[in-house]
């Protein structure tokens, strides 16, 4: 830019340009335009932030970086033809000759000049052929050694020198230079000594031949000189091409590609249909780290009949749509964005959800791999936009119907954005991820590039010929007698909901095929729909007349349905005479009450039994309440407090008993063959059979006598039958006074 | 068909196609289909064809290929296909093949493959392991004779199902000829059968009715070879005598009956699935037989019945031709695939109401006639315990009072009452007056009494599940269902054949199926009658008082 005298700064330099220059420059580094920048200076200042000059360097292709990477190791300011020497041999020509004809030298320096044209746009660069500028955040970017070389040496050796130095070297020492060749620092302990003697190590060999040279106290570098002369000229490991590779690949019928990529989307509607309303019928709860569970997943996937990735795909798809999203807290559900949506035609419901994709911040197919969860933090990705969009336009760029291998659009890619994949593997890795997802959405059909690319990168809505490729929906069904209904496309949305109330879809595609059955019939009575009213809306909708079987069908579900009826009530009225009961329900309290005539002769109520029997009174009858079995409620009891306790008195014992008592126990004591004789008389009788009466004295100091009929002897215990009230009584025998035969 | 028209076809995610019937371009469709597609439902307006894998190969063994179907898919579909499922369908008509079974000079059987992965991966499987023998070279291996069939079984599960190249053995050469007097071979058996012997072995599925005993006749006059026939029953074994007799060149004395009371083996041989599966003290007796002849072609009728024990000896016969005839292919037990790698593919098939159309077959009104129980009924069936509950309702006498009704009303028309509990066919032919056929009936008697019911002797018959299958009675207008088996699709569709003879008065037969309302009766029912109503014949349900005044 040769104006009346060089331009000293950026902002000077930036002054001169036009108009269009700027806008340029703002349209390929769009974040200096947020927030507006006021004028000139503090637009230049902006764009040589660091943070701005790095997104920008992130946006050039590999040759413009190089360029820039050499004008960094180069001084500033510099001219294009230092630059163009330096860059020279890394132009070798295609026959690997090291000659190069004058034409080809002419094609190179063309190459560098645009390259350096380029950067000057983005202003990353400024100043004319003789004197160009690097913005030193750009040189700082590619510190410390900008092309791995070290800074200038002050006495740099000649070519003949560093070849015959290298000459001298042994195979260590060559390992040393060769390890320092790209990148040219290296540790050596006492670095500015080791020179001092050359025997004892390759690097103070190197040093002193001047090979290396101590930069401190423990660094060595290799001076730029001797690598370059080493490089034979090579700037970089890996050759770096003037322009990306070309995309080719054979053609396919563009009417074709056209159409296979419409039913790809089409299916992918319809399948995007079904995961709405699975997650309707049974919400996914998010996992505590964000995402959705993988069984969640896989059974959505099995509902498709697809794989776990395609239905991942399509959830991340949705939620990027807007047309899914979180509940409050029932899981993930379809949002009221989907329900608008749904009713939009399939050019329109396509665009959004294309666009929403082009535009995810997420890349959806870390969701899919192993650990990722669909909806989850995993596939949080800010560059992923500018990848779709770089990656496909490339694509787009080789022209529709071309058939394209995505392992070449990788390496297209990671020639045309270096920085955005890491290393060019990872470039073929996403590219394929990438080229698989545009093959489901219709961006890519049968490996080809199909029409719907172009128009939808730039912004712009399906073109006519494409959206004649979406079917219109029908409104109509065959019904026929196998009681299934036909569509034979794709249903309107409204018909489809109501169709999916009265029968069950059984398969899915562009038409659809729906069964009737007891069930589904059933479903629509229960929703609210009467026999009548499904068969108006079937002759209304079909094409055929409906089959007998079917009217027959829906005949007979109604005819079952509601037969029963089940309803809640608190408490109820029954009557013989129904005119009472009409009465009743003239009471002015009937409404607060509740009262509903249920049948002839019952009428219900949503209030207590007691206050209805009120109302009864008032109303001039004479109920009687019945209890929850039925039974006829008895005139309610008087009220009465519960019994005085009252401490029993202690009956005194009869005094001739305890006179007994003692006696007999003394009598026992005394004689001991008294008890023994008794136990014998008591052996007797119960070997025999025979009825004794037993005297025995019980725990309240009673004596009782009985007549027993002993069962048995045991344990200090007889077990006896009265004889006249056959009750068995047991006695301890101790206890026992006399024993008579009877 | 036009670029701007929309096509007949509709291809659905699910690899079904819908065919709609009244579509210019339906019949061209359909032709162009048939080759890859199954023909699965067929009612009035909208015939329903699925993708299976099974199906494709079919194709691929025909010669066709994967570019041929995505074309014709392309070409008639109405709407774009699902790119998913054209990828698919190519990469399962492209494992047809990978694996040949062909004959090698020095090694006898061998397996060859045209994809090293493939031998490596089904070589890997236990199954196939002690089926084959050395490794020949990288691409071949030895295959043991014997097990050329059960090979084949394990490959198509294993979904590298293999080309069978390695030919048949002529048999023993034996002069039969068509003897066309008083008769002519239809267009549809002269295609069923030449469609069968250009395939080299399979199945050929035709309606009842349609002569599958003619198409048989037909391909055994083409192989002229000796010829092992298996069919069902020995009533079924005589009357394919007395066709063979009267279509062909063949004498009574070149025909032989292998049964449970004749054991004659003859350059052609009759014999039934019951004697060949008898055991006994653990050994097939009667396995001598596919061995006692050079045989050239073996036939299996009714090839849905065929006894999971006769496949296993279909699979020694690998070296024969053979070929099935059937008028329904569905299984109750899912063999499909094994009729398919055993016997062979679908050679040869057509939807039922196209034969029908053609005149062939006498079309039938058939009606589902609802009773509905008494109150006593009713509360037996409830408190019935699960395993009863079908008996009580197929049994019951208001039932049984209907069925007595429909029968006075079609007076006079040569009628069949058909059902499954011999007590309740005991009473309706006690009420009626009527001959009884039962497991119990001696052949002899049986024959006795078709063939009055065949002179028009007689016009009513009640017969039991014993007359279900392969009983010739062309005379017959009204069938009478009382109750069958617990809803096997097969006995529905038989049933309904046996009225489905060519009439030589045009009249429609009538099949009423009495069904108790409310009960499992009723379920089973309409299980049944869904498969008819998928074959195209449509059903009127109608209550009991109605259908028997209606006309």
């Amino acid at each position: 830019m040769a104006g009346p005298a060089r331009p000293r700064t950026l902002t000077e330099s930036l002054r001169r340009w036009p108009v269009d220059a700027v806008e340029d420059l703002l349209r390929s580094r769009p974040d200096l335009t947020v927030p507006m920048p006021r004028d000139l200076s503090e637009l230049a200042s902006r764009a040589t932030t660091s943070a701005s000059t790095a997104r920008a360097l992130d946006d050039l292709d590999a040759w413009q970086r190089l360029v820039a990477e050499a004008l960094a190791a180069l001084p500033d300011p510099t001219t294009l033809a230092e630059l163009q020497a330096l860059v020279a041999s890394e132009q070798s020509p295609a026959d690997g000759s090291t000659d190069a004809s004058s034409e080809d030298r002419q094609d190179q320096a063309a190459v560098v000049e645009d390259a350096v044209d380029v950067l000057r746009r983005r202003a990353l660069v400024w100043g004319d052929a003789e004197a160009l500028h690097l913005v030193r955040t750009v040189r700082e970017a590619f510190e410390p050694y900008p092309l791995g070389l070290a800074a200038p040496s002050r006495q740099a050796l000649d070519d003949a020198e560093v070849d015959a130095a290298l000459e001298a070297c042994t195979p260590a020492m060559r390992a040393v230079l060769d390890r320092l060749l790209w990148s040219p620092s290296g540790v050596s302990r006492q670095a500015d000594r080791v020179g001092a003697d050359p025997a004892r190590s390759p690097v103070g060999a190197l040093v002193a031949a001047r090979l290396l040279r101590p930069l401190d106290g423990d660094t060595v570098v290799l001076p730029r000189e001797i690598a370059l002369r080493l490089r034979a000229g090579r700037l970089t490991p890996h050759p770096v091409a003037t322009r990306g590779p070309a995309l080719t690949g054979r053609s396919r019928s563009s009417t074709l590609v056209d159409r296979a990529a419409a039913g790809a989307v089409l299916g992918g509607l319809d399948d995007l249909d079904l995961v709405a309303r699975a997650l309707e019928d049974s919400p996914f709860r998010p996992l505590r780290t964000g995402g959705l569970s993988a069984r969640d997943l896989s059974g959505l996937a099995r509902a498709l009949g697809t794989d776990a990735a395609y239905a991942t795909f399509l959830v991340e798809l949705a939620a990027a749509a807007g047309l899914v999203a979180p509940g409050s807290s029932h899981g993930v559900l379809p949002t009221a964005a989907y329900d608008r949506w749904s009713t939009r035609p399939a050019a329109e419901r396509w665009t959004l959800l294309a666009q929403a994709w082009l535009a995810a911040p997420r890349w959806f197919a870390r969701s899919a791999t192993n650990g990722g969860h669909a909806l989850g933090p995993e596939a949080e990705s800010p560059s992923a936009p500018a990848l779709r969009r770089v990656t496909l336009g490339l694509a787009a760029r080789a022209g529709t119907g071309t058939v394209l291998d995505p392992a070449d659009l990788g390496a297209a890619l990671a020639w045309e954005r270096p920085r955005l994949a890491r290393t060019p593997e990872a470039a073929v890795e996403l590219t394929r991820d990438l080229w698989r997802e545009a093959s489901w959405l219709g961006f890519v059909a049968l490996d080809a590039v199909s029409g719907f690319m172009p128009p939808l990168l730039a912004g712009e809505v399906v073109p006519e010929e494409l959206a004649a490729l979406f079917p219109e929906p029908v409104g109509h069904l065959v019904l026929q007698a196998d009681l299934t209904a036909v569509a034979p496309g794709p249903l309107r949305h409204d018909v489809a909901a109501d169709l999916r109330l009265l029968a069950t879809q059984e398969s899915r595609g562009a038409g659809a095929v729906y069964r009737f059955s007891a069930d589904s019939v059933r479903r629509a009575l229960d929703a609210g729909w009467s026999a009548e009213q499904a068969l108006e809306w079937l002759r209304t909708h079909a094409t055929t007349p409906v089959p007998q079987p079917l009217a027959y069908l829906l005949g007979d579900v109604a005819r079952r349905h509601g037969a029963v009826r089940v309803g809640p009530a608190l408490s109820f009225v029954t009557s013989e005479d129904d005119a009472q009961l009409s009465v009743l329900l003239r009471h002015p309290q009937a409404a607060a009450l509740g009262l509903r005539r249920l049948a002839p002769g019952v009428v219900i109520a949503a209030a207590e039994s007691d206050e209805l029997l009120e109302a009864l009174r008032e109303v001039g009858l004479s109920p009687v309440a019945e209890d929850a079995h039925g039974r006829g409620l008895p005139a309610p009891p008087v009220p009465r407090a519960p019994a005085a306790r009252l401490t029993p008195t202690p009956v005194p014992p009869r005094t001739a008993d305890v006179a007994s008592a003692i006696v007999a126990a003394d009598q026992r004591a005394a004689t001991a063959s008294t008890a023994a004789a008794a136990l014998d008389e008591l052996r007797v009788a119960t070997r025999d059979g025979l009825p004794v009466r037993v005297t025995w004295v019980g725990n309240d100091g009673r004596s009782t006598s009985r007549d027993l009929a002993p069962l048995d002897l045991s344990a200090g215990l007889v077990r006896a039958v009265d004889r006249t009230n056959a009750e068995i009584v047991t006695i301890a025998l101790s206890r026992i006074a006399a024993v008579e035969l009877v | 068909m036009s670029a701007d028209a929309p096509g007949p076809l509709v291809v659905q995610s699910d690899k079904t196609l819908l065919l709609e019937v009244d579509h210019p371009d339906a019949e061209a469709c359909r032709i162009a289909i048939a080759p890859f597609a199954e023909l699965e439902r067929a009612p009035e307006h909208i015939h329903t064809y699925r993708l299976t894998p099974l199906g494709l190969w079919n194709a691929r063994a025909a010669g066709h290929d994967a570019e041929q179907v995505v074309d014709t898919l392309l070409t008639y579909s109405r709407y774009p296909v699902p790119n998913g499922l054209l990828v698919d369908v190519a990469d399962t008509m492209d494992r047809y093949g990978r694996l040949r079974i062909e004959k090698h000079p020095t090694h006898g059987l061998v397996l060859v493959t045209t994809d090293r992965p493939v031998l490596a991966e089904v070589l890997k499987s236990a199954k196939v392991k002690g089926l084959v023998g050395n490794r020949v070279d990288d691409d071949t291996v030895v295959v043991h004779a014997s097990e050329r069939g059960h090979l084949k079984q394990v490959l198509l599960k294993l979904g590298w199902p293999a080309e069978d190249l390695a030919g048949y053995v002529n048999g023993e050469a034996h002069a039969i000829e068509l003897d066309q007097t008083g008769w002519e071979l239809r267009p549809y058996q002269a295609q069923a059968a030449e469609s069968f012997f250009h395939g080299g072995s399979g199945v050929v599925v035709l309606p009842c009715g349609a002569g599958k005993t003619i198409v048989g006749a037909a391909a055994m006059a083409t192989a002229k070879t000796t010829t092992l026939i298996l069919v069902t029953n020995t009533v079924s074994a005589r009357q394919w005598r007395d066709e063979l007799i009267r279509r062909t060149s063949l004498t009574p004395e070149e025909i032989g009956e292998y049964s449970g009371s004749k054991k004659e083996i003859r350059p052609v041989t009759i014999a039934t699935y019951q004697v060949i599966t008898t055991k006994r003290g653990g050994v097939h007796p009667h396995l001598e037989l596919f061995g006692a002849r050079d045989w050239g072609l073996v036939m299996y009728d009714e090839v849905h019945l065929l006894p999971a024990p006769v496949f296993r000896m279909t699979a020694d016969l690998q070296a024969r031709r053979r070929l099935g005839l059937t008028a329904t292919l569905v299984r109750e037990d899912g063999r499909e695939g094994d009729v398919f790698s055993l016997i062979g593919p679908k050679r040869y098939d057509a939807p039922w109401k196209d034969i029908e159309a053609q005149g062939y077959i006498a079309p039938a009104d058939c009606v589902e006639v609802r009773v509905t129980l008494s109150e006593a009924e009713r509360m037996t069936y409830a408190v019935a315990e699960p395993d009863v509950r079908y008996r009580l309702a197929s049994t019951a006498d208001s039932k049984t009072d209907v069925v007595v009704d429909l029968v006075r009303k079609h007076a006079g028309q040569p009628t069949l009452v058909i059902g499954q509990y011999v007590d309740q066919l005991e009473d309706l032919a006690q009420r009626l007056d009527a001959a009884l056929i039962t497991g119990d009936t001696t052949v002899r008697q049986r024959e006795r009494l078709y063939e009055a019911f065949r002179s028009g002797e007689i016009d009513l018959l009640v017969v039991s599940k014993v007359a279900n299958f392969s009983i010739d009675l062309p005379s017959a207008q009204v069938a009478i269902q009382v109750s069958g088996a617990f809803g096997s699709r097969q006995e529905e569709a038989q049933r309904l054949g046996r009225l489905l003879r060519p009439k030589a008065d045009g009249l429609t037969a009538r099949f009423y199926a009495v069904v108790s309302r409310d009960t499992v009766d009723a379920e089973f029912a309409a299980h049944r009658q869904r498969f008819l109503a998928e074959q195209g014949y449509a059903y009127t349900i109608m209550d009991a008082e109605d259908a028997l005044a209606a006309e």
